[in-house]
């Protein structure tokens, strides 16, 4: 495949052009930054010949100014929450707080070196650990570890605790970890990379777990069960104390996956519910930019009887004073040093420029807003689920299949709209699912303004299907081929073979 | 205080009467049935919030309690590098386009990210002298685990060698990471600071996954793999490099080295030291385990007006499609820290990159040298080259120096006995970067010498 990114600008057309590469643009000879160093020539040779670099960089040969337009340009090219309305749900996409941007500055944490030794990090422990205890208010839970890098990093983590715990006991028949059908894809994934097997709980006529099915699949096998509250379709689960109850009952484990912690933060915790285990998405739920796929951060929060299996190492007070220390009872570290720090500020600067009220109050307008536009796009799209969602809903876009029509259809159009686009093919249990998700940051306006579009959009795919197909026509690229992209994958730019 | 919610009284009012409610603390229905079984929870521990300044100086504070870089100066790497970072990587990267973006599952609307993934994927590749690298892992022990996870379902073999040359903690990573699976881990001492290839060869065979080797080591020495790579590929077992991509300006790369799979830590190519994190996980691969890596890839392709244009793509390896079948369970990656780092690369380009590189070497080669000329002080290892860091063999306990530099306003090399144990309690890895100065070497130097001599 060639890679001749033009301009793009031929003429008549709504898009704004693509940007050429780096090494496209690359100039032979041409200098950018000129850093601290020696030339290679002064080492007079005393790297040896057996071990030096015969190859070539490649690397591409710019200015800085070339640089600069390069990467601002490219910036021109890629939606944020910044920019654009960003109804991605299961992802809550809230405004990222511009003070926190400069709280991960302050150069006390941004250039220390994570080697320094307690005596040389005492602000920084002493962070990290107001941050484990304020979570761990606010997860119900005894114990907080602040290492996982995401997400998914944190499952894992729980999931290796609850093996240790396991092991601890002499119970090494509990090999199985149950996961709803409607579960975030990290959930089954994180469950084997931890040596389990998974069982899949399919959903009932509402959504939920089947109750009946619960009860039939726990066994003295089952170690782990990892339910995601709200669920994934954005509802609160009418049985889930009695779920918890019957797992508790079957000696298992009981983890939350608190991806859409932002439903009830301030509102409920976690532990009280009965949970063991819980994770969160800092990026999600305590505001830190998502970065266009991270940095995240997933801290984890346990029940006293786990805490001795977190991953080392772990920040302890005495007195006033802090230390690290690495328990023989830990599953290990999980990563290299203490954790993702500078997102760890951002979550903890959101928390306490928030306080205890403005928490609760994030959950109660998470639940407004999507209510509020789940309202507004009533008869729309059906929906599931009745009465009140949690912060966000679930649309499916199958009845527009007698118009040839997808979710995906619709995504491209809401694009063009002026907006990113809801979460489509999510959860799989819902045929065409547009999952939305507002956020408690986005303002009345903005709700009614996307209402009215997403309105016009339904409409316009009754009525003129062939129109939604060739959507998005504003973007800066109409839909890839993504079947030819797999078919011969291009990972890396072929104009950079040629360079020395 | 601020919770950035942008309602006004009135919109709140009229939006809950949409809904037929009237108050907010009506939409607690949704919870009613558990919340009765509950007291609410007690959320005085989180304070009554804070305006912007009252939190900067919360902060600052704490910061002002620590050690950086920009008060001591770092003699220290084991694993995080203080280079210099042009003043553009913040600019770019900072940008709210990129930065409060999500993973680009809408291609349409985030070219911008893709185009500059796919950049960053050709940059490592290139650097570490492979075909292809993916969009990022977590950080360079995890990319180190993955790497292993790939020969393990590759080869569907259970023992997996690893260097003595590897950073421990990066080792315990990997464990950590094999905890749930049937897989054995042995570790190949290393003689004279570098691998035997007498040693690799009595212990390979048809039950080994791979070898993963580092260089340079964690105490510095640049290894060498010559015939390493036929020697695995004989049984049948993968050759994994783990390499700092700062010293592949100067060095061998790994796919000189002939590697199939190569990690790294990215934070020297443009990430600040960051208390340690977020970091930034590299994993490049030949070709034939395009299938086979986990993590997010762009690829090039065409819109169906014929432009080109980026994708994530091949996702059916991926936790969203397949589920407890994927390579990985990994999702969030460090989309950002590898923009960072493409940003650092570009501003530096193959000049600046080697000439940051030489000047890592010349002034780690000085200091040791200047080190050497103090009485009771040797360099352990002195057959086998290095890079950027060395081990020296000290008269007195290594911790104790450590903190008299600290005193002293210098944060020294590293007391290894904490890590390895009692018998290297009298060792310390250095490290001098580009950013050394000719005073700041001889500075210290001195004081290490006046220590000793009291």
């Amino acid at each position: 495949m060639s890679l001749e990114l033009s301009g793009g600008e031929e003429s008549g057309s709504m898009r704004p052009p693509m940007e050429p590469t780096l090494w496209q643009k690359s100039r032979p000879g041409a200098r950018g930054v000129f850093p601290p160093g020696i030339s290679p020539e002064a080492l007079d040779g005393r790297c040896p010949e057996q071990i030096r670099r015969k190859s070539p960089l490649a690397l591409p040969e710019l200015s800085e100014l070339d640089v600069v337009r390069h990467f601002t340009r490219l910036s021109h090219l890629n939606r944020g929450v910044d920019t654009h309305f960003y109804p991605l749900g299961s992802c809550t996409m809230k405004y990222n707080p511009k003070i926190m941007d400069r709280i991960s500055e302050i150069t006390g944490f941004r250039d220390l070196h994570p080697r320094t030794g307690p005596e040389g990090m005492q602000g920084l422990l002493e962070v990290l650990h107001t941050l484990e205890e304020s979570l761990g208010h606010l997860l119900g839970m005894e114990a907080v570890t602040l290492a996982p890098a995401a997400g998914a990093h944190g499952e894992l983590t729980g999931i290796l605790i609850a093996r240790r715990y396991f092991e601890s006991k002499g119970d090494r028949g509990r090999t199985e970890i149950l996961i709803p059908d409607s579960a975030h894809g990290t959930n089954p994934a994180s469950a084997a990379m931890g040596g389990f097997t998974v069982r899949v709980l399919p959903s009932g006529s509402d959504g939920g777990v089947d109750l009946g099915h619960l009860a039939e699949t726990l066994s003295e096998k089952t170690a782990l069960v990892m339910m995601t509250v709200p669920s994934t379709l954005g509802i609160f689960e009418k049985d889930l104390l009695k779920m918890v109850a019957m797992v508790k009952d079957s000696g298992a484990l009981l983890y939350m996956d608190g991806a859409n912690f932002n439903a009830f933060i301030g509102l409920l915790r976690p532990g009280d519910l009965g949970f063991d285990i819980v994770h969160i998405n800092t990026h999600k739920t305590l505001a830190t930019p998502h970065g266009g796929g991270g940095p995240g951060s997933g801290p984890v929060g346990v029940k006293a009887h786990l805490a001795p299996f977190l991953p080392s190492p772990r920040i302890r007070k005495e007195g006033e004073r802090y230390s690290l220390v690495s328990p023989e009872t830990s599953i290990g570290p999980i990563r290299s040093f203490i954790g993702s720090t500078l997102v760890l500020l951002r979550a903890l600067g959101y928390l306490r420029m928030l306080g205890g009220e403005g928490v609760r109050r994030v959950a109660l307008y998470a639940l407004l807003n999507a209510n509020y536009l789940r309202a507004r796009l009533s008869g729309t799209l059906p929906r599931t689920g009745s009465g009140l969602c949690a912060h966000e809903f679930v649309l499916s876009a199958k009845e527009l299949g007698a118009e040839g029509l997808h979710a995906s259809d619709l995504a491209k159009e809401i694009l063009d709209a002026g907006y990113y686009a809801p979460t489509i093919s999510f959860p799989l249990i819902v045929p065409e699912a547009l999952m939305i998700e507002p956020t408690e940051t986005e303002s009345k306006e903005t709700l009614d303004r996307f209402a009215e579009d997403f309105r016009r959009i339904v409409d316009l795919a009754r009525s003129n299907p062939s129109r939604i197909k060739e959507a998005p026509r504003r973007t800066p690229v109409a839909r890839p081929d993504e079947v030819a992209a797999a078919r011969d994958p291009v990972l890396t730019d072929p104009a950079s073979l040629h360079l020395s | 205080m601020a919770d950035f919610i942008p309602h006004t009284e009135t919109e709140t009012r009229e939006m809950l009467s949409l809904l037929g409610l009237d108050t907010l603390e009506d939409l607690l229905s949704v919870y009613s049935h558990s919340m009765a079984a509950f007291s609410p929870p007690d959320l005085s521990s989180l304070g009554g919030g804070q305006d912007e300044r009252t939190l900067m100086e919360w902060f600052s504070s704490r910061g002002d309690r620590n050690l950086p870089a920009s008060r001591v100066v770092v003699f220290r790497g084991a694993g995080a590098y203080d280079h210099f970072i042009p003043a553009g990587v913040s600019a770019l990267v900072g940008r709210g386009e990129f930065l409060t973006s999500y993973t680009p599952y809408q291609p349409e609307a985030s070219q911008g990210l893709l185009q500059a993934i796919f950049e960053f994927q050709t940059a490592i590749a290139r650097l570490y002298g492979m075909d292809l690298a993916n969009a990022s892992l977590y950080d360079g022990a995890t990319a180190m685990a993955e790497a292993v996870l790939v020969a393990v379902r590759e080869t569907e073999r259970s023992v997996v060698l690893l260097s003595e040359g590897i950073d421990p903690e990066c080792r315990s990573v990997v464990e950590t990471y094999l905890e749930g699976m049937s897989v054995r881990v042995e570790i190949v001492p290393l003689e004279g600071g570098t691998t035997p290839y007498s040693r690799l060869a009595g212990r390979v065979g048809p039950d080994v996954a791979c070898f993963v080797g580092s260089t340079p080591t964690f105490l510095g020495a640049v290894d060498q793999f010559d015939g390493v790579s036929d020697l695995l590929h004989g049984v049948g077992a993968l050759f994994i490099i783990h390499a700092n991509p700062h010293s592949l300006a100067l060095l061998k790369s790994p796919g000189e080295w002939g590697a199939d799979l190569a990690s790294g830590e990215g934070q020297p190519l443009g990430l600040p030291l960051s208390s340690g994190g977020p970091y930034l996980g590299l994993l490049s691969s030949r070709k034939k385990f395009v299938r086979r890596i986990p993590g997010r890839l762009a690829g090039l392709t065409k819109d169906r007006e014929g432009r080109p244009c980026f994708v994530l793509t091949l996702q059916a390896r991926e936790q969203h499609i397949r589920r407890e079948k994927a390579n990985s369970n990994i999702c969030s990656n460090e989309t950002l820290l590898a923009l960072q780092a493409l940003v650092y690369l570009s501003l530096l380009g193959p000049g600046g990159l080697r000439r940051a590189a030489s000047g890592s070497w010349s002034n780690a080669h000085d200091l040791c040298a200047r080190l050497q000329t103090i009485p009771g002080i040797s360099l352990i290892n002195p057959e086998a080259d290095f890079f950027h860091e060395f081990v020296s063999e000290l008269p007195v306990d290594a911790d104790d120096l450590s903190r008299h530099l600290l005193a002293e306003g210098i944060l020294g090399g590293l007391p290894l006995g904490g890590l390895l144990g009692p018998s290297w309690s009298r060792r310390m890895l250095w490290c001098a970067t580009e950013l050394r100065t000719e005073a700041e070497i001889a500075r210290t130097v001195e004081i290490v010498r006046l220590y000793l001599e009291k």
